[in-house]
């Protein structure tokens, strides 16, 4: 069994920002166009994955 | 740039800019950072906004009117069609052109501009903020402000790095999606907008013509619902629907905090504006004035406390004073409003629609929709009733 993770594919995501402005962890780092989830601090409550537009983050292994 | 500066404002959007130009114009010397490489892009907003609220906060200059609203078509779920005229005119703005203008407002009163200025932490002293830490152009810099102001937008971190709690819970957030559509026929003084579950649920999805031919095709819903069935698939459905064939211009994503004002706003040497302080109309979505009014405020006391040596957060408190004087007291009843009408259901929708055809045009208010629901819906009159007490 692998660590879980958030991932958010680059490719996709639009850089909103709507999900760093939910994440209670503050795990989330935006900038222009990069967005990169801090997994130390990421605790996988799925909030952003809830909240996401688009439907980009995603829990994986 | 430099290595310090009496205020510096994280973010280039209108609420950033206008905090700016007033810190500038009081005195201050200002920097205005913005973490995308062009003021005004990309546009993450319907541009809609009332010619009253806008004129209330700056000097409107024709370049901004992408077109003049004058009225509006509120279709519920059953597809009831009810038109209003009220006397209040609106417009949907160019916003790249708008932003862009009120940077360079904000430049002209003597505010350094700098974009690609990613701000990844603040600088504190003994709990203190007295500066920020950055990227530019690829260097590591600290750069020193005796206040700092967060306008960072929904993303907002600033509030949080100072220790504020600013995060909004997911439910409470509209999480939207937008198109810009050409090739379409649209009434292009009239705005739609579109009610219902399997619209938009827990939100509403809006037209809003740019001309004839082309429109700011999006919607909101509730971040309740948004696990399920993602707001993308909602759009898609109903411009496949509506508009078969038409070319998508540009395809946006963003969030709208639509919770009351943050309680705490200010703290040692910081302040947040806009979004960042969930200053945002909760009920329409609405944030371009209630942003520009709250910034113009904050430049303003930020300017003076600098001057007079003291940015504490009691000195600071006059920013959250005077908003809550100029503002508090909508965004609270707007909020309580939200709450009562998202728990109104289709047929509540469907029934208020039909009530409002038999009320003339232009008596259509929003005061009427409610009579129209609750004079019918005896369990939501309890709600309504905490709306004004």
């Amino acid at each position: 069994m692998g660590e879980s993770v958030v991932f958010i594919d680059n490719e996709r995501c639009d850089f909103c920002g709507t999900c760093v402005g939910v994440c209670p962890a503050d795990a989330i780092e935006l900038r222009e166009s990069s967005i990169a989830v801090d997994k130390e601090r990421c605790t996988l409550c799925g909030d952003c994955v809830d909240v996401c537009p688009l439907g980009i983050p995603e829990v994986v292994e | 740039m430099k290595d310090r500066y009496d205020v510096i404002v994280v973010g280039g959007g209108p609420g950033g800019a206008r905090a700016a130009k007033h810190a500038a114009e009081k005195g201050a010397s200002v920097l205005l950072l913005e973490k995308d490489r062009e003021i005004g892009i990309p546009v993450r907003c319907a541009e809609g906004v009332s010619e009253s609220g806008l004129r209330r906060v700056v000097e409107v200059k024709d370049r901004w009117i992408a077109q003049v609203i004058k009225g509006a078509r509120l279709v519920s779920p059953d597809g009831t069609v009810v038109e209003s005229y009220p006397d209040e005119v609106g417009f949907i703005l160019h916003r790249k052109l708008f932003d862009y203008d009120l940077a360079v407002a904000a430049s002209q009163a003597g505010t350094e501009v700098v974009t690609k200025a990613y701000v990844q932490g603040l600088t504190m002293d003994d709990g203190v903020v007295t500066g920020v830490r950055m990227t530019h152009m690829g260097r590591a810099r600290r750069i020193s402000g005796s206040v700092v102001i967060g306008a960072d937008g929904v993303e907002s971190r600033v509030g949080r790095w100072a220790g504020l709690e600013t995060r909004t819970p997911f439910g409470e957030v509209e999480t939207c999606v937008q198109m810009t559509l050409a090739g379409i026929d649209v009434d292009p003084e009239v705005v739609e907008l579109h009610f219902g579950r399997q619209i938009a649920p827990g939100g509403y999805l809006w037209i809003f013509p740019k001309g004839r031919r082309t429109a700011n095709v999006g919607l909101g819903i509730s971040g309740v619902y948004s696990r399920e069935k993602k707001p993308l698939i909602y759009l898609k459905e109903f411009v496949e629907r509506r508009f078969p064939g038409a070319s998508v211009l540009t395809m946006i994503a963003g969030g709208v905090p639509a919770v009351p004002t943050l309680k705490k706003i200010v703290t040692d040497g910081l302040m947040l504006v806009g979004d960042a302080a969930r200053q945002v109309d909760p009920l329409t979505g609405g944030g371009i004035v209630n942003a520009m009014l709250a910034g113009r405020i904050a430049g303003r006391v930020a300017a003076e406390a600098v001057q007079e040596g003291d940015v504490s957060t009691r000195r600071l408190s006059a920013y959250t004073k005077e908003w809550s004087k100029v503002d508090g007291k909508n965004n609270k009843i707007s909020y309580k409003i939200k709450k009562v009408v998202g728990r109104l259901s289709d047929e509540d929708l469907n029934r208020a629609a039909r009530v409002l055809l038999d009320v003339p045009p232009e008596k259509r208010t929003a005061l009427r929709v409610f009579k129209a629901v609750f004079l019918r819906h005896p369990k939501l009159i309890v709600e309504v009733s905490k709306l004004f007490v």
